[in-house]
């Protein structure tokens, strides 16, 4: 997370001022995702206790909320990145950023209540709820945003085309993790610990894929763009 | 001033990272709001117009881009 902030930031030059400001919010989020990490790893350690992981609300247990603290912050800026790589009239930029900020906000809120429950009804229910904004997310992305690429340099379309496969491939994950813990019945406590630490990798690839190879393709589009638009390619 | 809005909103996310991480800590409001604030007044003053000004100063630029880093070291150590 930390050398894709580092890269996408000493890449800024490499693109024209435009592109830029979505460098930077790529930036932002695998920063802020780097640091989310480095206090779940405090978090854990402190939670750690004779072989075993408490995991609650309470000070020293380790707390899912932080990855939806996190991802509340987070996800809302990768959609805002894909709207500022393709550097739309401002009129559509807000009207798909004004769409898009709110759903994603409504699909991490509505994940959490299901996230920490233990009963597998409200799991399910928070689950199908949370997908509702996600749906609405992928509509506006496949449907609205097609409308926009008309006038984008070749290749980059294509390339738009990927970042959204790329996204559905990559927040397909969050929701196999988020059922993980209801795929066996009346769990041993080794299988509670097994499932728990699945889900957590399940969650760790996830936030890798969709945080830095969702950036690094955003800095491909910027840099296509600014080549297309008479940067010189040096790099 | 795009990237001081930046650094604004960079500070309320880790801030609010930090409290989750704080919380039962002893002063945890304290360590936690004391990133969260400024962030939060500086990504505010970064949309307000007369703060706009102030901020587009060059004395102040530096001085916000320092306060900024630091806190964002202070969120790793506290």
């Amino acid at each position: 997370m930390l050398a894709t902030t580092v890269f996408t930031l000493v890449s800024q030059s490499r693109v024209l001022p435009k592109y830029r400001s979505a460098l930077v919010m790529s930036s932002m989020v695998t920063f802020i995702a780097g640091y989310h990490y480095f206090r779940i790893f405090n978090s854990f350690n402190e939670s750690s206790k004779m072989g075993g992981v408490t995991i609650g609300t309470a000070q020293g247990s380790f707390n899912e909320a932080y990855r939806y603290v996190d991802w509340i912050l987070t996800v809302p800026l990768l959609l805002v990145e894909v709207i500022a790589v393709l550097a739309l009239a401002k009129a559509a930029a807000n009207s798909l950023i004004t769409r898009l900020v709110p759903a994603s906000a409504a699909m991490i809120i509505l994940g959490y209540p299901g996230e920490i429950s233990s009963n597998t009804g409200t799991k399910v229910l928070y689950g199908i709820l949370s997908t509702l904004p996600f749906l609405y997310i992928l509509y506006v992305l496949f449907v609205e945003l097609t409308k926009s690429l008309d006038r984008q340099p070749d290749g980059v379309a294509a390339t738009i085309g990927r970042l959204r496969l790329l996204l559905i491939a990559t927040w397909g994950v969050y929701p196999i993790s988020y059922l993980i813990p209801i795929l066996v019945k009346n769990p041993s406590a080794s299988q509670m610990a097994s499932l728990f630490t699945d889900r957590q990798i399940g969650y760790t690839i996830a936030d890798v894929l969709a945080k830095c190879v969702f950036g690094l393709t955003i800095y491909k589009i910027a840099k296509m763009k600014s080549v297309a638009e008479g940067m010189k390619d040096d790099h | 001033m795009t990237n001081l809005r930046y650094g604004g909103y960079l500070l309320v996310a880790m801030g609010f990272i930090n409290m989750r991480y704080q919380t039962g800590h002893q002063n945890s409001a304290v360590h936690s709001l004391s990133i969260i604030i400024p962030g939060a007044l500086l990504l505010l003053a970064t949309f307000i117009k007369p703060t706009q000004k102030f901020l587009e100063i060059k004395n102040v630029k530096v001085v916000a881009g320092i306060a900024v880093v630091a806190l964002v070291a202070y969120s790793f150590i506290n």
